[in-house]
């Protein structure tokens, strides 16, 4: 660990790829929307980050993003993607993505200010 | 670990699959009318089948769809009565495709929508990408 990567920056760059795993889960959801048979999957991250943070030594290695599949009822063709639900997560999820970016970006300015 | 811009592979995955269904609704509808004689086998009207595929870099997440084959449907048709049609037998008769243009018009329907939410989880990643190419700046 050094100053430039302390645990927020680890703990940033760990949350990004949740979301980046997220993201491409619902995007092949909603390319399988009509694949008869395709159960939706959904990702975690957030628990496995919150217990790395929790433990406070600034370790991210643990954080996982963990896929599971939708428990929902499927349609006639075996299928549960929900086109409103996976959209909205969608634009949820893009929100999310932009503010780790920008808590990235104010982090760096900080350590830009300090640098002088 | 996965590919730089891998989502956006996997929503191509996506319009690609909708983009061969619509072809396929695209080819029945325009041979729905073939006539043919009894003889012949009719126009079979194509329907695409699709599945799921894995990431290619190993993650659960998911990697798209894609078209795995075409199924067909009965080159019997429907046998019509049609005795001043040039190809009509000495029983006056000929054969039609088995083409439902309602069938045929959801399935357009469904084939485009699917077609657009793919777009927009294109547009939606490559936001997402955009973004994160900004970190730092």
């Amino acid at each position: 660990m050094s100053i430039i990567s302390d645990g927020v920056t680890s703990a940033l760059h760990a949350a990004m790829n949740g979301i980046e795993a997220r993201q491409k889960a619902i995007t092949a959801n909603v390319a399988n929307l009509e694949t008869p048979g395709y159960l939706a999957r959904s990702v975690d991250f957030e628990e496995s980050l919150r217990s790395a943070i929790a433990d406070g030594d600034g370790d991210m290695s643990s954080v996982a993003a963990k896929v599971t599949e939708s428990l929902a009822p499927t349609r006639g063709n075996g299928n549960n993607v929900n086109i409103d639900f996976e959209l909205m997560a969608g634009a949820e999820n893009l929100l999310r993505q932009k503010l780790v970016v920008q808590a990235l970006n104010s982090k760096f300015s900080l350590l830009r200010t300090a640098i002088g | 670990m996965s590919h730089v811009f891998s989502t956006l592979s996997v929503a191509t995955s996506g319009m690609g699959a909708y983009k061969t269904w619509l072809n396929a609704v695209a080819d029945n509808v325009a041979n729905m009318d073939n006539v043919v004689k009894t003889t012949d086998p009719a126009f079979q009207e194509r329907f695409v089948q699709v599945e799921a595929i894995e990431d290619p870099y190993g993650t659960d997440t998911g990697g798209g769809a894609r078209v795995v084959a075409a199924q067909f449907g009965d080159p019997n048709g429907i046998l019509a009565y049609e005795p001043n049609n040039p190809l009509a037998d000495e029983n006056g008769m000929i054969r039609r495709p088995d083409v439902d243009l309602t069938e045929q018009m959801v399935y357009l329907q469904l084939a485009q929508r699917g077609y657009q939410a793919n777009v927009s989880t294109f547009d939606r990643a490559k936001e997402a990408y955009e973004s994160a190419l900004q970190i730092g700046q």
